[in-house]
């Protein structure tokens, strides 16, 4: 897809009459629904059975005739179709990286991904960030270090766990920024102050970009008010299959849509738009050459703000993630669909039902798994290590404890993930 | 002073005749030890400290009298002069990433068009290219390895999957889906993900796309590359580098011994005499890499090789070394990692119930097995399952790799004058 001259760039875009970009988002959007229908077999597929062709599709309103894509959905055709269930747009070889997300889902590298919301290039110079998102096998990492790289920041390539090592780095290298969830900052602060610090005295950080998990709010305002830690962006929106989709400003008003990419909010039911004000789920079609994942539906629930923002972006807002839509559930910014948990009880032929339990105590997700045995003299203590390294291995994140217990206490038709956070 | 070092491409360095290669490298030399001079105050330093004066230099040959930059002098330096040691010759702020090693030893990201340029045809030479999908399992978080294979192979147009080291059965299933033609990794790592992958019913010939295992930073990996190559029919290669310098030297194709990279000035000194060694003798590795980010000139790796100078048929005409026979120092390398006292003593250190400890390494099958051996001052009132799995946690944090058992031994066992670490493998 060749690149006009003339064009805005997207600091410019967020920047513009509503109306006028509007235009240009539009002229973007008809471009990529050209070229993913021409590229990326499965589009075509796509709007085949739906009887329509890209010339019907001119403005965003006109998107909702578009069926969604959803996560379940692509899941199934990347089985069908591995690796990318025919929406790669180059050739496989063309591609530096791929990853693999929950799912399983394969997530190709794309050039448009984790944008920095309008921030220019040289905005990083001089400081030193930590970045501790994992940096194996999912985009999160990877993506975020180049985008950090990008703006001219030195990174950090932390990753998670090692709290003491975390402390200790952000202290040696007088670290200004961290990027990852609050909750791990919440962790890293905990643990300087038990090994004796001051840590608004004894350290240089400056800021965070923290997201990636329900309920930030409370740690965020802690961080700013106890810590003097600005919470750059507030908060950032970005998924594994589609980058980055909204990102805060220094008002802290919520986070601003990207532009380049046409977001929507949709009934989940019926795939059709909501006015501002509505909740329903973000549906994203990212301007990306590698992997136009046209109509994507996060799954995530939110709505959209239109009225002004003090920053200077004229670009509507989301003020939150509200929710999910569907069943999987984001945890300490994993999601763990019933999909993976149903794939690994059914490798313990000794449990009869189970139920995994979500809450927030004191700001970090805590996960419990519930147990019933079918096989009640099992050896609890081996099926224990054993469903945890199960767990790690197909969700990438932990249960914090197993409880065994008796009979009827899950229910046959009982949800197997229960979200039971508040915020 | 300018900024670059330049040097002829690797393809037409790699079949240079060793005196013109020698040329071009004292050449590189000259310029690298003025401008880390000039850049790298801790360079200047052991410069001067040895009386060795740079516009004299005008070959390796002249920094005989330089002691060698060992780890243990590194981990001083950076300590001494926070936090990049003196060593890079550019402000903290200028470089991409900057990793922490053990130590911590905050190593930069390099960012020189050489050492870029040598790492690219390196993984070539072994044998990665366009079209290839490679699983990386070395480690990106934190250290150097995974994030410097990964650009490497990158650069050299392969498409990696950033999978880590751990998770083996999710590495089974991405290999076998996305139909994986490379990996990178330690030869115990990559043997662990073969027999996971025959635990699950897979068939490794029939059901894997595998062409070539890039394993090596274990000794010994002889044996099982044989395994590999007959059983699996999967071609294997070998990479050596350390977290500090980068890659410096590779396996062909007619797997004779590794190849001195290009772009890399090696000594052989023997760890007795402290001179070169002769052709067919066992030296430790020294290196002096044309590298502007990070110059470090005559780094003692602590690893032992042999030196071997006959022509390779490869027709590349750079020196070779053997596998690696064993460590100059006390750090032993565990799983491809360096285990070292230094960072196992505090660790320990929190806690007061323990009398003494060590650390084993032994080699039961083809995997390093790492137990810590403890002896309590008394056991009265121990809970010793929360102490073991304290235990276990903290070194395992401390030393970055996991301990496999924490084992309480009565006094004695442990004698009174002993090493921390032990290596009591056999291959």
């Amino acid at each position: 897809m060749e690149k006009k001259e003339s064009r805005p760039l997207p600091h410019e875009l967020e920047r513009m009459v509503p109306k006028e970009r509007q235009k240009h988002l539009e002229e973007r959007m008809r471009e990529i629904i050209d070229y993913a229908y021409e590229k990326a077999p499965a589009v075509k597929e796509r709007f085949d059975k739906a009887g329509i062709k890209p010339k019907d599709i001119r403005t965003v309103k006109d998107m909702e005739k578009i069926p969604m894509l959803r996560k379940d959905d692509l899941i199934a055709l990347q089985k069908e179709s591995p690796p990318f269930g025919g929406y790669l747009a180059v050739p496989l070889d063309n591609l530096e990286r791929i990853y693999q997300s929950p799912g399983p889902i394969f997530d190709p590298q794309r050039k448009r991904g984790f944008g920095g919301g309008g921030m220019g290039p040289d905005f990083g110079k001089g400081q030193i960030v930590m970045n501790t998102w994992s940096y194996h096998i999912t985009p999160a990492g990877l993506g975020v270090d180049q985008l950090l790289r990008s703006m001219g920041f030195t990174v950090v390539p932390m990753g998670t766990g090692n709290t003491e090592l975390q402390v200790q780095v952000m202290r040696d290298l007088k670290v200004h920024g961290f990027v990852g969830t609050p909750s791990f900052l919440k962790i890293i602060i905990d643990k300087a102050e038990d090994m004796g610090y001051d840590f608004k005295k004894d350290f240089n950080l400056k800021w965070a970009m923290v997201g990636g998990e329900m309920g930030g709010e409370a740690l965020r305002k802690l961080f700013q008010e106890k810590y003097g830690i600005l919470c750059m962006g507030g908060d950032t929106y970005a998924t594994a299959d589609v980058g980055t989709v909204a990102t805060g400003c220094d008002k802290q008003s919520g986070m601003h849509i990207t532009a380049d990419a046409i977001v929507e909010i949709v009934d989940p039911t019926t795939g059709k738009q909501l006015e501002p004000g509505e909740i329903g789920e973000i549906v994203v079609t990212p301007f990306d050459e590698v992997y136009p994942l046209i109509r994507f539906g996060t799954g995530d629930l939110s709505m959209m703000v239109d009225e002004p923002c003090g920053c200077g972006r004229t670009t509507p807002r989301l003020p939150k993630i509200m929710g999910r839509s569907g069943e999987a559930v984001r945890v300490r910014g994993m999601f763990v669909h019933p999909k993976q948990t149903d794939e690994t009880i059914a490798r313990f032929p000794e449990i009869r039902r189970y139920q995994l339990v979500v809450t927030r105590p004191q700001n970090r997700d805590e996960m419990v798994l519930k147990v019933e045995l079918a096989d009640a003299a099992a050896d609890k203590e081996k099926l224990k290590s054993a469903l945890d390294k199960s767990f790690r291995d197909t969700c990438k994140v932990r249960f914090d404890r197993v409880e065994f217990v008796a009979q009827g206490i899950i229910t046959k038709s009982g949800k197997q993930i229960v979200d039971e956070r508040v915020y | 002073m300018n900024k670059k070092s330049s040097l002829p491409s690797f393809e037409v360095m790699e079949k240079m005749s060793r005196g013109k290669k020698q040329k071009v490298l004292d050449e590189q030399l000259k310029w690298l030890v003025a401008y880390a001079y000039e850049k790298a105050p801790a360079t200047k330093a052991r410069f001067d400290a040895a009386g060795i004066v740079p516009s004299k230099v005008s070959g390796i040959k002249d920094l005989d009298s330089l002691p060698l930059l060992r780890k243990d002098a590194l981990v001083d330096l950076y300590k001494a002069n926070p936090p990049l040691g003196g060593l890079v010759t550019v402000p903290i702020t200028e470089l991409e990433r900057v990793y922490v090693s053990p130590g911590p030893i905050y190593d930069p990201h390099h960012s020189s068009e050489t050492y870029w340029q040598r790492h690219v045809h390196l993984v070539r030479a072994v044998g990665f290219g366009k079209g290839d999908i490679v699983v990386n399992t070395w480690m990106y978080n934190l250290v150097p390895a995974g994030l410097m294979i990964d650009e490497a192979l990158r650069r050299a147009g392969v498409t990696v999957i950033p999978t880590g080291v751990g998770n083996t059965e999710l590495q089974v299933q991405v290999m076998h889906q996305l139909r994986a033609t490379g990996f990178a990794g330690s030869t115990g790592f990559f043997m662990n993900i073969i027999s996971k992958a025959e635990e699950m019913g897979l068939d490794i010939r029939k059901d894997f796309n595998l062409r070539l295992a890039v394993i090596g930073g274990e000794m010994g990996g002889g044996p099982i590359r044989k395994t590999v190559e007959e059983k699996y029919g999967i071609a294997t290669g070998d990479m050596y580098g350390t977290a500090d310098v980068g890659l410096i030297a590779y396996e062909c194709n007619a797997k004779n011994g590794m190849h001195i990279a290009e772009g890399v000035i090696l000594e052989m000194i023997s760890y007795e005499t402290g001179k070169q060694v002769e052709p067919g003798e066992v030296g430790e590795i020294v290196v002096t890499p044309i590298d502007e980010t990070y110059p470090l000139i005559r780094f003692g790796t602590g690893d032992l090789a042999g030196l071997i100078d006959e022509p390779c048929t490869c027709g590349r005409t750079s020196v070779r070394i053997t596998r690696l026979l064993g460590r100059v120092g006390d750090a032993v390398r565990t799983r491809g990692m360096f285990i070292h006292p230094r960072q196992l003593e505090p660790a320990m250190a929190k806690f007061p119930q323990v009398a003494q400890y060590q650390a084993v390494v032994t080699r039961p099958g083809t995997r390093d097995d790492l137990t810590l051996k403890v002896e309590l001052k008394t056991e009265e009132g121990i809970d010793k399952e929360k102490l073991s799995n304290d235990l276990n946690r903290m070194v395992s944090e401390a030393l970055r790799i996991k301990v496999d058992r924490v084992e309480f031994v009565a006094k004695g066992v442990i004698p009174e004058w002993h090493k921390l670490i032990v290596d009591e493998r056999v291959y």
